[in-house]
């Protein structure tokens, strides 16, 4: 687990018993580790703090779950591990360790590549992939799919042009889109809202990721479509051995597909740690409040649940202290109004940021 | 629906009969706007609204739930069917007959919550001005007796009357959906129809808002139609539960038989995509193959028999009615009697 106290680096990153072998899931080497990542945006109001010292890593074989509330800064998380965060938004300090080949155990500071440089380009969209909520942003409404999916081909493969299409038509199917090669001359628009999506994860997966990047992807999809985009992400994770960060606001979807969870409040990370201690030890007063006011399928009809009083403030109007501390049930006068609580292992596993845990 | 449900076993009296309701949309085509087909958004529905309770409407996106909401309300004209409405009066009125005119003061006993807060409000209109608009309109008490219904309605929505004079962008989501929500109070409505009342709003300030709606219900005797697509949502406000699939109803029960003992394939591949609240529970997941049907382009017989796993011949051809099985409840399936299903 992360401690933002001891900033890791890639010597302590190793397992005294690292092998060239490498373990699966939580016991090997994270191939993502994000260390007090911040991005601002230098707006004429001032300067909104989206992502403000942001700490985590990702497992290959392993699905990260991001949470928290529209506003508190994941999708600009997720872009700025891409470098693809718009003006007026700018990364002002931290490092994305990103180890690029699982054999060697090369890392490298992303950070350092320049967001155009030629070896941010070959990564982005090829080693680490995105999906996004709305899918049409991933693709251009002027090109056929297969012209977009040809396209990211030859940039990330050494595929022929007969190859490239082949290889788009199998990933159609793949995501069981049907008449793949007649819907390789489609464009995007005559797919459906569920069918995008999956040829949105098409085109994301025909690079052969380390990482995917997946942002709300099926927030805007019915209950019964956002099965089948799960149950496609979590087969060709176990083909591929790919790390998934998966980010959503739905605490549903993280139990049926996180391996570790990272909780986020106005910019912040305020609890990470493996899914089942969330659940069922949450220990941020955020993580608690959320897990008992959200009604679930465990809620009885008409059941009345706590509900978390406020609501939340406005990024440039971060409260002071904890930025939790005016909804807080459990605040410390004093203390969450004055001080700002850092993210320390408070166990074996988890990590929170929160005075209530300070002294262990 | 029969006329045995205008009492049920709680002692309610039924508000609404929606009967055989249809609402057709032509698709029209070219330079001439020739009609080229029709869209099938509400077809043949029948369900009833007990006075005090809350009806849900639920399925997958299209499948007709605001079109019936707002063919109720008649911000839809009716393609067919009858919308029966017990007055205040006492009177029994056919909705769908009535001229728009006719309509208007039986609006008053009607209101509409929707989803979006923040462009469901004029931003240029002060609190005091949205919410006391309706009382305007029906030309209902003078200025000083609106600005005190006001200042009361905005105490019953939990916001400070000291508010009234303040405009919507200084409200967060939570506020401006209570605010929607006093406005919708102020003519005394005996029905709320609320078309994704919370499904705009951040996770935490969501609880707020279902229970004030359901403490308003209690307090004030308030029937709601609720329309959502988030079934956890559904399953906690919900006395029952209507499930519609392609413009029609597969199924009707409480939230625990739906989730619980679900009679109808299509409620149990619903609830069982519904993700499972704890990560302790995670089972193979049930994926319902293929799409939804294309209300312009519905198959024959059953509409779910493409994608259901039960189908026999007799589904491809027969459209299955939305019957009452022996323990009340209201199913339309062939084989509703004789499978077994989970939500597992
Ligand atoms: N272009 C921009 N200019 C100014 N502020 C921005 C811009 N883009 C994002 N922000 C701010 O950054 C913060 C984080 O935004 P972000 O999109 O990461 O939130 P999120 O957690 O993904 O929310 P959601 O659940 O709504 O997608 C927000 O408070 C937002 O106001
Ligand atoms: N004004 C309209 N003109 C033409 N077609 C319409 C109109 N309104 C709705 N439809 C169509 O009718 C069908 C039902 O739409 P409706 O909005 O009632 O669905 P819904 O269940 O509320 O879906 P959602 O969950 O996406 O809100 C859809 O196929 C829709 O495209
Ligand atoms: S009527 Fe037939 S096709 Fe339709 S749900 Fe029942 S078994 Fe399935
Ligand atoms: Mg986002
Ligand atoms: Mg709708």
């Amino acid at each position: 687990m992360i401690n933002s106290l001891y900033p890791m680096t890639t010597e302590t990153a190793t397992s005294p018993t690292a092998t060239s072998e490498q373990p699966r899931g939580l016991s090997a080497d994270p191939v993502i580790s994000v260390r007090d990542l911040e991005t601002h945006f230098f707006t004429d109001e001032g300067v909104v703090r989206a992502v403000d010292g942001v700490n985590f890593d990702v497992h290959p074989g392993t699905t990260m779950g991001i949470v928290g509330e529209s506003g508190c800064g994941k999708s600009i998380t997720a872009k700025s591990i891409l470098q693809i965060v718009e003006a007026p938004g700018r990364i002002v300090n931290g490092e994305i360790q990103y180890r690029r080949d699982a054999g060697s155990g090369e890392t490298v500071n992303l950070l350092n590549y320049g967001a155009n440089s030629e070896s941010m380009r070959s990564i982005r969209g090829g080693e680490i992939s995105m999906i996004f909520q709305e899918p049409m942003t991933s693709f251009s409404s002027l090109h056929t799919f297969g012209n977009q999916i040809d396209e990211a081909l030859r940039l990330h493969t050494n595929l022929s042009k007969n190859e490239r299409f082949e290889l788009g038509v199998d990933w159609l199917a793949r995501v069981g889109i049907p008449n793949p090669t007649q819907r390789m001359h489609e464009y995007p628009f005559r797919f459906s809202g569920g069918q995008l999506q999956r040829a949105m994860i098409a085109m994301a997966m025909c690079t052969n990721p380390k990482v995917l990047i997946a942002d709300e992807p099926t927030t805007a999809l019915d209950v019964t479509t956002q099965a089948q985009i799960l149950d496609l992400l979590q087969r060709m994770q176990e083909e591929n051995d790919m790390a998934i960060v998966f980010i959503t606001h739905d605490l549903g979807v993280i139990a049926e597909i996180a391996d570790e969870v990272t909780v986020m409040y106005l910019g912040k990370v305020v609890e990470s740690g493996p899914v089942h201690n969330f659940f069922d030890d949450p220990m941020h007063p955020y993580s608690r409040a959320l897990l008992t006011s959200i009604p679930s399928m465990f809620t009885l009809s008409r059941e009345r649940l706590p509900s978390i009083s406020g609501s939340i403030p406005h990024p440039q109007n971060r409260p002071s202290g904890c930025a939790f501390h005016p909804r807080c049930q459990s605040y410390i006068e004093g203390t969450c109004n004055i001080r700002e609580p850092e993210l320390v292992s408070v166990n074996e596993d988890q990590d929170v940021s929160c005075f209530l845990y300070e002294d262990q | 629906m029969t006329t045995e449900t205008t009492q049920n076993g709680n002692g309610r009296s039924t508000l609404l009969d929606v009967r055989g309701l249809v609402k057709y949309f032509p698709i029209k085509r070219g330079f001439f706007r020739r009609t080229v087909g029709t869209v099938k958004a509400v077809d043949d529905v029948s369900f009833d609204i007990q006075a005090g309770e809350t009806l849900s409407l639920v399925g997958e996106s299209g499948c007709g739930k605001s079109t019936t909401a707002r063919s109720i309300i008649r911000a839809y004209e009716p393609t067919a069917g009858e919308i029966l409405f017990n007055t205040e009066e006492g009177d029994t009125i056919d909705l769908a007959q009535l001229s728009l005119i006719e309509m208007r003061p039986i609006r008053r006993q009607m209101q509409m919550i929707f989803q979006d807060p923040f462009s469901s409000l004029n931003p240029r209109m002060n609190i005091y001005e949205i919410i006391s608009e309706p009382l305007l309109v029906h030309g209902i008490g003078t200025s000083s007796e609106r600005e005190d219904r006001v200042a009361e309605l905005l105490r019953l929505v939990r916001l400070r009357p000291e508010y009234m004079r303040r405009y919507p962008h200084a409200f967060s989501g939570g506020q401006r959906q209570r605010i929607g929500i006093a406005r919708a109070l102020a003519l005394n409505p005996r029905l709320i129809l609320a078309d994704e009342p919370v499904s705009g709003l951040d996770v935490s300030v969501q609880a707020q808002v279902i229970n004030l709606m359901m403490d308003l219900q209690d307090s004030l005797g308030l029937t709601y139609l609720f329309v959502s697509h988030d079934l956890s949502v559904v399953k906690q406000i919900s006395n029952r539960v209507v499930v519609m699939y392609v413009g029609r109803i597969a199924e009707i029960g409480t939230p625990e038989e739906l989730f619980d003992s679900p009679k109808h394939p299509y409620t149990a591949a619903l609830m069982s995509s519904v993700p499972k609240p704890h990560p302790s529970q995670r089972t193979k997941r049930y994926v319902l193959e293929g799409e939804v049907a294309n209300p312009a382009n519905p198959p024959t017989g059953c509409y779910f028999h493409p994608r259901c796993p039960f189908a026999t011949d007799q589904c491809k051809v027969e459209v299955p009615p939305l019957v009452k099985s022996k323990d009340g409840r209201y199913v339309s399936c062939h084989r509703a009697d004789e499978i077994e299903l989970t939500t597992e």
